[in-house]
């Protein structure tokens, strides 16, 4: 039994809401020890249920909500008031214990709490801090405010999404912050490795914006090489036809399904016993497809309107055509692959049992059992950290908590 | 002293089109060397486009160019059995192999894990497939648009309310969200199993599912599901954060958390609607969202988005324009951060290439030389480090393996 290949890490995490608590989720379920710091006055948004989502069974309560739970096992939590400078001091000295630090507070408010590398580092000469943000530390926008999907209407995927002939669209779940939170994990991995190569601690400074932008290049290239701006095709694709979700039997049901090649393109055709298209010249080849897309994908809904949209996936996966259902939670939670790989993992929570989330992708062949752990309660750790780690008595931590440093 | 954080990591790319050729695109940024692998036909992204002129050329591909700045580029059959013997030499040489071929095909290839942990045991060979090495799909193919959907993500977008199901369908994202979110998930992994290496001295096979690493981005559904019930077969119902039509274009605003709320009301000076009870707290709000945002719609029409844009950030509001790429590219702040990075390429000349959206300020990641022409480093790859010689390349050449 070997350790996890992060433990002995300590990452001391003042992110909120979702990005940055899912890539320190990440570190943690590899052996990281991620200190959560929480206060009162500001319990995380994803407490308190974040959206339309609520707590276990209609119960409010700081600990309760499925957000919060899916996104904080296996961390620790203390609280500490930050808008006081001992309040400042102390988080000082929990950090000159810690290899990573991390936070997404507006540029005004990390400044003001002193959360900035040439702070941090006079304490801990080899601190790696990540501040995320929407538009990035420095520039003109640098104390901007914004979330998920107002950040990717301005790094110009939106207006790439969505119908044709429609309005600009944002993807949901709360894009792109899941997916910054995975690549955030790569960059604190990144720095540590720097750090234990050579002793140098540094910052990193992430632009969601930027990130969001990276990734949609063809747009920028067809802009620059064509003067071309790109405008939402729905689920098309400009090489591939058919490419699109069909209506299936049920309510609200879809199938995805895309052909790319020639050989594909006939397989399609004789699963919908219409071997007569390899015929029709509306149909030839991609191109011709391309040109008669909206007649080929009515003639397809005819078909896969007969079926539910498993058998319709069952039918063309078996002769190799790349197609799945458009998948709803309820069809996520009870998927057989991502069952049969044991993404869903059941932390059993003092306060509301045990109850299914999902674990952390990619299975890993050495690394069997990452550490899942439960959520902590709102400050369950003060004792811990400010006693175990900094040495504290508890008299001393007392009189914090009485005059609301500890808060 | 070193100055990029990766520059001691050597990776081999056997990737096709976007998800591998992004994971290594991290490590190329770090500073890791990344050598890839094409067929002698060259990587589909290639052939993808967009071109100059709209001509396809496979030394011109906006989507290859830009995926594989900072790679050594080789070409090489590695369904042929002299292939795998070379690409085997290879594999002794390297710390991370990514790669993105369906489970069977490696397996008819014989390049599995165990054919790679036989000559480099401290190798991790990070393999992107759509669903996995085993389990009841681990043989069905994906695409982008597939996995977007089966993910549970699609049935997320679009984010505004659907009010027509039946004439607005589940949504894919732009361009491959899905294959770029994959690639991430890859490259985060990869580095855990290099500190696992360092603790160890052992390398493992790291099993990314596009599919899994794509459900992981509707975490919160699952949990909403199984803590309070919520069951989320509707599409969405109501928009949040509202597109505000404004007299030249959109905005996206959200004002609904307490602290939004009372920004909002400053900045659209107190009208009397917004004093409504049932506005006046968080729940009510969400509740009554749509009628919000209607309310709000009403009052920026008129005015030009970068004149909501600055009334709403000025009251903390968290509000962006909805930019074009032509906005963007002209955006003073991507500007004063230097995002765009021109790169010039020997056949496709200069463009203006994103660069790196996160700044490290002592290991700072850059997008490195331009991406390679088609089996550009054989020599110094197959020759200089294997010690093949001119003879065995031409003779490979002729043979259509390179």
């Amino acid at each position: 039994m070997t350790n996890l290949p992060l433990e002995g890490v300590r990452v001391v995490d003042f992110g909120l809401i979702l990005a940055i608590p899912h890539a320190t989720q990440w570190l943690s379920t590899m052996g990281a020890e991620v200190i959560k710091v929480e206060s009162k006055s500001h319990p995380d948004l994803v407490r308190g249920g974040f959206g339309p989502q609520g707590a276990a069974d209609g119960i409010p309560g700081l600990n309760r909500t499925g957000m919060w739970n899916t996104l904080h096992y296996g961390k620790k939590s203390c609280s500490i008031n930050m808008t006081t400078e001992e309040g400042r001091a102390l988080a000082r000295k929990l950090i000159a214990t810690a290899d990573i630090v991390t936070e997404n507070y507006t540029t005004p408010v990390t400044k003001r709490f002193g959360l900035i590398f040439d702070e941090l580092s006079k304490v801990k000469s080899d601190i790696i801090i990540l501040h995320q943000s929407s538009a990035g530390r420095t520039g003109p926008l640098s104390d901007t405010v914004g979330w998920g999907p107002t950040n990717q209407a301005y790094a110009g995927l939106p207006v790439l999404t969505g119908y044709e002939g429609g309005m600009p669209q944002s993807i949901g779940g709360t894009w792109p912050d899941y997916m910054i939170g995975v690549a955030v994990a790569f960059l604190l991995l990144s720095a540590l490795h720097h750090r234990n190569r050579t002793g140098e601690g540094q910052s990193i400074d992430l632009s969601m914006c930027e990130m969001v932008t990276s990734m949609i290049p063809q747009a920028v290239f067809d802009f620059q090489m064509n003067g071309r701006l790109r405008s939402p095709t729905g689920n098309r694709d400009p090489m591939m036809a058919p490419h699109d979700v069909y209506r299936c039997a049920g309510n609200d049901t879809w199938i995805a399904i895309t052909v790319e090649t020639k050989d594909e393109w006939m397989k399609f055709c004789n699963v919908l016993g219409r071997t007569d298209w390899l015929e029709d010249e509306r149909f030839a080849d991609g191109y011709a497809r391309q040109n008669h897309q909206g007649e080929l994908d009515s003639l397809i809904t005819e078909w896969t309107r007969q079926y539910y949209p498993e058998e319709v996936m069952t039918k063309l996966q078996s002769a190799g055509i790349a197609a799945a259902p458009v998948s709803n939670s309820i069809d996520i939670l009870n998927n057989p692959q991502l069952r049969h790989r044991g993404f869903f993992v059941t932390p059993d929570h003092p306060e509301v049992g045990q109850r299914e989330v999902m674990s952390t992708p990619v299975l890993y062949s050495n690394i069997p059992d990452k550490r899942i752990g439960t959520a902590p309660l709102f400050d369950e750790h003060n004792d811990y950290v400010f006693g175990e780690i900094l040495g504290m008595s508890s008299s001393e931590i007392e009189s914090l908590i009485e005059s609301e440093i500890i808060f | 002293m070193t100055d990029s954080a990766l520059s001691d990591l050597r990776v081999l790319e056997l990737g096709e089109f976007v998800s591998a050729a992004w994971c290594t695109r991290a490590f190329a940024i770090m500073g890791a060397e990344v050598i890839k692998v094409e067929s002698p036909v060259g990587d589909k992204a290639r052939r993808v486009g967009p071109f100059p002129d709209d001509i396809p050329h496979s030394e011109k591909s906006g989507l290859y160019l830009y995926l594989n700045t900072g790679k050594k580029g080789i070409t090489l059959d590695i369904g042929t059995s002299t292939g795998r013997q070379v690409l085997l030499e290879l594999v002794t040489q390297v710390d991370v192999i990514v790669d993105n071929h369906l489970p069977g095909q490696m397996r008819k290839w014989g390049l599995t894990y165990s054919d790679f942990q036989q000559v480099n045991p401290r190798v991790i060979f990070t393999s992107i497939t759509p669903f996995g090495w085993e389990g009841p799909w681990s043989d069905y193919k994906s695409s982008d648009l597939v996995g977007f959907h089966a993910s549970g993500i699609g049935h997320e977008t679009p984010l505004l309310y659907v009010t027509d199901p039946e004439n607005e369908p589940p949504l894919k994202g732009a361009e491959y969200q899905g294959d770029m979110t994959t690639g991430w998930t890859a490259a985060s992994s990869t580095m855990m199993a290099i500190f696992h290496r360092v603790q160890t001295g052992v390398g493992q096979m790291l099993d990314v599912s596009h599919h899994e690493a794509l459900a992981n981005m509707v975490r919160p559904n699952i949990a909403r599901y199984t803590y309070s019930g919520d069951i989320v077969e509707d599409r969405p119902a109501a928009p949040s954060p509202a597109a505000m039509q404004c007299a030249d274009g959109y905005v996206a605003l959200s004002a609904l958390a307490d602290a939004h709320w009372a920004g909002l009301k400053n900045m659209l000076g107190e009208p009397e609607w917004i004093m409504d009870e049932r506005f006046s707290d968080r729940p009510g709000r969400m509740e009554n969202r749509q009628e919000i945002n209607d309310l709000t719609q009403l009052e920026v029409l008129e005015l030009s988005k970068d004149e909501v844009f600055r009334r709403a950030q000025a009251n903390h509001i968290p509000c962006f324009p909805y930019n074009t790429v032509e906005d963007v590219l002209k955006s003073d702040q991507y500007e004063s951060r230097e995002y765009w990075v021109p790169v010039d390429h020997p056949v496709a000349g200069e463009y203006n290439y994103p660069g790196v959206p996160f700044k490290f300020s002592k290991s700072p990641g850059n997008l490195g030389r331009s991406a390679p022409l088609l089996g550009e480093h054989n020599e110094q790859i197959l020759m200089d480090r294997l010690g093949y010689s001119a003879q065995n390349l031409r003779d490979w050449r002729v043979a259509g393996l390179l």
